[in-house]
């Protein structure tokens, strides 16, 4: 693991890692397992720690500030303190692999330790032995029945409960095959629909007007994750040299719009080229409440590479809300 | 939004994480394995819960003709969605951390937890025996230090020191699920 990434996974485990890059560690825990369960070493060594007191001083009040906030993570630190006190106190184990010394060692050693154990002193080895063996057939005797009793009342249940669900499920699968018919057909109506109305949104993205006499240039974004331009590629806006002005309209989840507006009302936009920030926009509103349009000069622009990052803030914190991505011809 | 999920849905969205069905059902769990744990660091009181919303609600999407790029990055974004959303519940709960409930996590020797521990031992007892070895040894607390002894237990099972952690953190996990179940059942 790099050493920046561990930094990075302890900040936000802190609850100090900016929200842009708290959303870009968290989708790279979703995309890469690894990464994530990297994040579960650095949560335990943190975790551990702060039990052992090795935190510094300003992690740990950022550990119990943030970290201990939470009830569930609270129970780890309590798992983690009982934990660490049990496997760390117990004497070093022995390596599972047994060598064959030990093997004859143990062999050469079990009949004095049985004689001293039942207390036989200086009984002959054939007697302990034989009261050992009968005392142990009786044992195992007990043991073994009612070890099959329970094996035979677990099976029991095992089967009364699959043939619950087993009925549970025909009847399931029942309903639903009515149902199928039904919904195979209207599936198959929404397609047609949604495949129409994908071509005319393409349609009207390669034909809006960017003639070269034109004072606006504009385009409409879907965010960076979700669709691309019309064949997946990135949007391009052709700017044209009359142009005076770029408009973007930034298009916006139904749901998330709600509740963008309703945790996150301040919303601002910032343009990005080559990781820098070239402009920024505040006070942003939805239009009939589906999307975010921004108006930026066209002087501004060169030809490249583009993104438009949307960033919502409240109450509640701040949160990104969507990534757009173009390029731009400038002519 | 609510109502029983359909198998063609999930189907797709199975078909979405890989082609081959086995291999799909793998990648579901770690990335609902991943969803809970982002859920429970950004405070969610059932990540669970909120993991199995957050898989529905983007298999809704994709039955709905949805053509998703990123799904890891789609799926961010509908946990942060779903998240947000179970705020605005109120949640009894939802406690906050009083001064005296931090001292006593705190505490530099707090009193023994004694169903926790014994728990502990019942849950250590049902690993297989190398997980219990390699447990005790990764955290075994004595005169030689930490990362050189587990240098030492790497380089003997013959894996990295990054490999070595991970392992070690997945049976650390699996304990905590036992000791979690365990505490309540009690």
């Amino acid at each position: 693991m790099v050493l920046d990434d561990e930094k990075l996974m302890e900040r936000y485990l802190l609850g100090v890692l900016p929200e842009e890059e708290a959303a870009r560690l968290e989708e790279r825990s979703l995309a890469d397992y690894d990464f994530f369960e990297s994040m579960l070493v650095v949560e335990n060594r943190l975790i551990d720690d702060y039990v052992t007191r090795q935190l510094p001083a300003r992690e740990r009040a950022q550990f119990e500030r943030h970290f201990l906030a939470s009830p569930k993570r609270r129970e780890r630190v309590e798992f983690a303190r009982a934990f660490l006190k049990t496997v760390s106190a117990a004497p070093a184990a022995e390596p599972a692999v047994v060598t064959e010394r030990r093997i004859a060692e143990e062999r050469t050693s079990w009949p004095e330790r049985i004689r001293s154990f039942f207390g036989l002193g200086n009984l002959s080895l054939g007697l302990a032995a034989s009261a050992l063996l009968l005392i142990g057939f009786a044992g195992w005797s007990l043991l073994e029945t009612r070890r099959v009793r329970e094996e035979l009342a677990q099976l029991n249940r095992e089967r009364a409960a699959r043939e619950q669900r087993e009925q549970g499920l025909q009847a399931r699968l029942d309903s639903q095959q009515g149902q199928n018919e039904e919904l195979r057909s209207e599936i198959a109506r929404n397609r047609a629909e949604l495949e129409r109305l994908r071509e005319i949104e393409a349609r009207l993205q390669q034909t809006q007007p960017q003639s070269p006499l034109s004072s606006l240039a504009s385009i409409i974004l879907t965010p960076a994750g979700f669709r691309g331009g019309p064949s997946g590629s990135t949007p391009q806006l052709t700017i044209g040299p009359d142009a005076k002005s770029a408009r973007f309209t930034l298009q916006v989840d139904q749901e998330l719009i709600k509740l963008i507006l309703e945790n996150y009302p301040n919303v601002r936009a910032e343009l990005v080229k080559d990781g820098q920030v070239q402009s920024r926009r505040r006070g942003l509103k939805p239009t009939a409440g589906k999307a975010f349009v921004i108006t930026l000069p066209a002087e501004q622009f060169t030809s490249g590479d583009y993104q438009i990052r949307l960033f919502g803030s409240g109450a509640a914190g701040e949160t990104g809300i969507g990534d757009y991505q173009f390029k731009v011809e400038k002519k | 939004m609510d109502g029983v999920l359909s198998q063609t849905a999930f189907d797709k969205f199975l078909a979405y994480l890989d082609p081959g069905r086995e291999r799909a059902g793998d990648e579901y769990l770690k990335l609902r394995h991943s969803l809970t744990r982002i859920l429970e660091w950004k405070g969610s009181l059932t990540p669970e819960e909120h993991a199995d919303q957050t898989v529905d609600r983007v298999c809704r999407k994709l039955e709905e003709g949805l053509v998703i790029d990123d799904l890891p990055k789609y799926c961010r974004t509908v946990l942060n969605f779903v998240y947000l959303e179970s705020l605005k519940k109120p949640d009894s709960r939802r406690e906050e951390l009083d001064e005296q409930r931090l001292a006593q996590i705190s505490a530099p020797d707090p009193p023994d937890d004694d169903a926790r521990f014994g728990c502990l031992d019942k849950c250590l007892g049902k690993l297989p025996a190398d997980h219990r070895d390699l447990i005790g040894r990764y955290y075994r607390d004595d005169q030689v230090s930490k990362i050189e002894n587990r240098k030492r237990l790497a380089e003997e099972l013959g894996v990295t020191a990054h490999n070595l952690n991970v392992r070690a953190s997945r049976i650390r996990e699996k304990l905590h699920g036992c000791v979690t179940g365990c505490l309540k059942d009690l």
